[in-house]
């Protein structure tokens, strides 16, 4: 006699990039699927208010992201010039 | 040749078996003083013989050997000193993914992981992931695990799929295959693995 009970497996994707790394939309992206699913069952109203939701923080995502590379190149520039490399250290305030 | 998206069938007697701890790692508080007996834990729930712990006067490699109640277990070494009430780390079991390419044979059959036909370009043997937060889960009635999205950064190489499994013990059993659905090539780039959602439809593995 079975009872219910299954053992599932989910499905893994891949993403791949050349040339650069992962920007901050895409990693927004990423991020988003994990703070907030949206089901297809959920009603039209809340749908849309939990749609609107997930979108915003996307936004307010990216902006914070964008500010931490902004942050954390200026860490760097003080940490190369610091370090006496002032030519390598401008190179990346202007990236 | 081919990689196929599966649970390794071995992993499903090994879990009946609880030979795969995939739990995120915590602390409770703990009493012990030169002995294997720590008595007066915070709470048992979480704990399950194989855990490594540690923690001040907790020797390296220290396991728990057995669960005694709700508020003790033994551990594999006797504490270097005394601990009253002190903090005692935990943790499940390290899990890695390795990339394959298509050449690889790779599916329900897979037993454990080898190096063959590994992708090049990454580190051999694969990459730790990281157990998410409060994992295993809940979803009503389905438990699942979660694993956060591994980024492989600045890497050249071409994948057609990949194997999860546990180190423990340097057995390397196989946990599943995934397929990627053809080559993915990164050249100088990050190669990502998105695992699915979390939840009890779609999470990475789930028993309902």
């Amino acid at each position: 006699m079975q009872v219910g009970g299954e053992v599932g497996l989910g499905a893994v994707k891949a993403y791949t990039t050349s040339g650069r790394g992962l920007n901050v939309e895409e990693l927004a992206d990423l991020a988003m699927r994990r703070i907030l699913t949206v089901a297809d069952t959920a009603p039209p109203v809340i749908k849309e208010q939990a749609q609107q939701f997930k979108e915003n923080i996307r936004v307010l995502l990216i902006n914070y992201m964008h500010q931490a590379i902004r942050s954390d190149r200026t860490t760097l520039y003080n940490n190369l010039r610091g370090a006496g490399f002032k030519e390598v250290a401008d190179i990346i305030l202007k990236i | 040749m081919a990689i196929t998206t599966a649970l390794c069938t071995s992993f499903k007697k090994e879990i009946l078996r609880g030979q795969h701890i995939m739990t995120v790692g915590a602390t409770v508080t703990a009493t012990a003083s030169s002995t294997v007996n720590f008595t007066s834990v915070s709470s048992t729930d979480l704990l399950t013989p194989g855990m490594l712990i540690s923690g001040t006067n907790i020797a390296a490699s220290t396991y728990i050997a057995r669960i005694v109640s709700t508020t003790a277990f033994t551990a594999s070494i006797a504490s270097t000193g005394s601990i009253s009430g002190g903090t005692v780390t935990y943790a499940g079991n390290i899990f890695k993914l390795a990339l394959f390419t298509s050449s690889a044979t790779l599916g329900a059959s897979t037993t454990a992981y080898s190096a063959t036909n590994e992708a090049s370009g990454v580190t051999a043997g694969g990459y730790a992931l990281t157990v998410s937060a409060s994992m295993p889960s809940l979803d009503s009635t389905t438990a699942y695990m979660d694993f956060t999205d591994l980024v492989i950064s600045a890497v050249t190489t071409t994948a057609n799929g990949c194997l999860i499994y546990n180190t423990e013990g340097a057995l390397n059993r196989a946990v599943s295959v995934h397929a990627f659905g053809g080559d993915k090539t990164s050249t100088a780039g990050d190669f990502t693995v998105v695992f699915p959602t979390p939840d009890g439809t779609t999470g990475i593995i789930r028993i309902a």
